[in-house]
């Protein structure tokens, strides 16, 4: 199986996350309350909660682009990667906008994360190995995510369990036969 | 108190979980009885750390229910199949919601949980769902979906490999 390069879900937890493991629960839901002035404590954790999310939207962003490169290069293998590309896109959605609030469509282009590599050349020529790269893709970010959620307020790391638990159930059908 | 909740909850689907796989074994065949199998040792596995768990929190473990009703009849495999995905589909939202309510190491091993019951329930359904665990998100796909006739198939109806004896008493639903 080929190893890929790029970094998704690699790379060190960011240290603003050590700040929110209690009291910061309505963070994912973009409650505001209770980080006002004065309360920096409070303030830290939030603004934890905030980058936490932050890095989640652009690991399945990443994660979404690596899946359009795929169907890019192997339009065959459509059937078989639609509905786990569907499913990147609504982490995308629902990690970034938990309540629907901004009306944000499924993203349609590649985003340009921080300093992440481009997908685009890491796509192998054949689709069993697409397929592999795909599955290891979602494997570490899974991984990266179980590791990640320790420090998440309470709500946001039942999502990100949540994802983590999709994105290994996706490692797992695209390894599997048909 | 909230972390016991959650983990008494866990633990109760989990006795479901352990029945229920019983029931599912004596409905199939080959390679799938197996993975059955094996899918029930890794559950009575998960509620006996459950029980370490809730003592450690100063709770006492609640037992299993000496039998349980099934959400829908389970004559044949492709039945079976289902009931263990909609078994994986419960225990996906307990460990969510014990997730929520943990912190740390028991934290990590609830989201393993969740992962683990993510991934059994695609093995057995074949496909999964975006947000395994959250029913808010994705509503209607969580639908029981009692099958259209049958008559309930009762506990006593089943020839369940290894499941507990159900003697007498209580009965949960599954």
């Amino acid at each position: 199986m080929p190893r890929t390069p790029s970094p998704v879900g690699a790379g060190p937890p960011r240290r603003a996350v050590l700040a929110g493991v209690l009291g910061a629960g309505g963070a994912l839901a973009g409650c505001s309350d209770g980080s006002g002035p004065g309360d920096a404590s409070e303030a830290e954790k939030a603004a934890g909660a905030r980058a936490l999310r932050r890095r989640a939207v652009q690991q399945s962003e990443t994660l979404l682009a690596r899946y359009d490169s795929a169907l890019a290069a192997h339009a065959a293998l459509g059937e078989r990667l639609g509905p786990l590309r569907t499913a990147v896109a609504r982490h995308v959605q629902v990690l970034d906008d938990p309540r629907g609030q901004r009306g944000r469509s499924t993203p349609q282009s590649p985003p340009s994360p921080s300093g992440e590599a481009s997908p685009d050349a890491d796509v192998p020529e054949d689709e069993g190995g697409a397929l592999a790269a795909l599955a290891e893709a979602e494997r570490r970010l899974a991984e990266s995510r179980t590791r990640s959620l320790v420090d998440a307020p309470p709500e946001l790391a039942r999502v990100l369990a949540s994802v983590a638990a999709a994105g290994a159930a996706h490692a797992y059908l695209l390894e599997s036969e048909s | 108190m909230k972390e016991l909740a959650a983990a008494q909850a866990a633990l109760s689907a989990e006795h479901a979980t352990v029945y229920g796989y019983g029931v599912v074994g004596g409905r199939i065949a080959g390679e799938r009885r197996k993975e059955a199998r094996e899918a029930y040792d890794a559950h009575r596995a998960r509620r006996d750390a459950l029980r370490r768990t809730i003592r450690d929190l100063g709770g006492k473990p609640e037992p299993a229910a000496a039998a349980y009703a099934l959400p829908f009849a389970v004559p044949d495999g492709t039945a079976a199949e289902r009931l263990a995905a909609e078994l994986e589909d419960r225990l996906a939202g307990v460990y969510a919601d014990l997730v929520r309510a943990s912190e740390g190491a028991r934290r990590r091993e609830a989201a393993g949980a969740l992962r683990e019951a993510a991934v059994r329930s695609v093995r057995w359904r074949g496909t999964g769902v975006p947000f395994p665990g959250l029913t808010e998100l994705h509503g209607s796909d969580q639908a029981p979906a009692p099958s259209s006739s049958a008559p309930s198939d009762g506990p006593g109806s089943s020839d369940a490999s290894g499941r507990p004896d159900a003697g007498s008493g209580a009965s949960g639903t599954l």
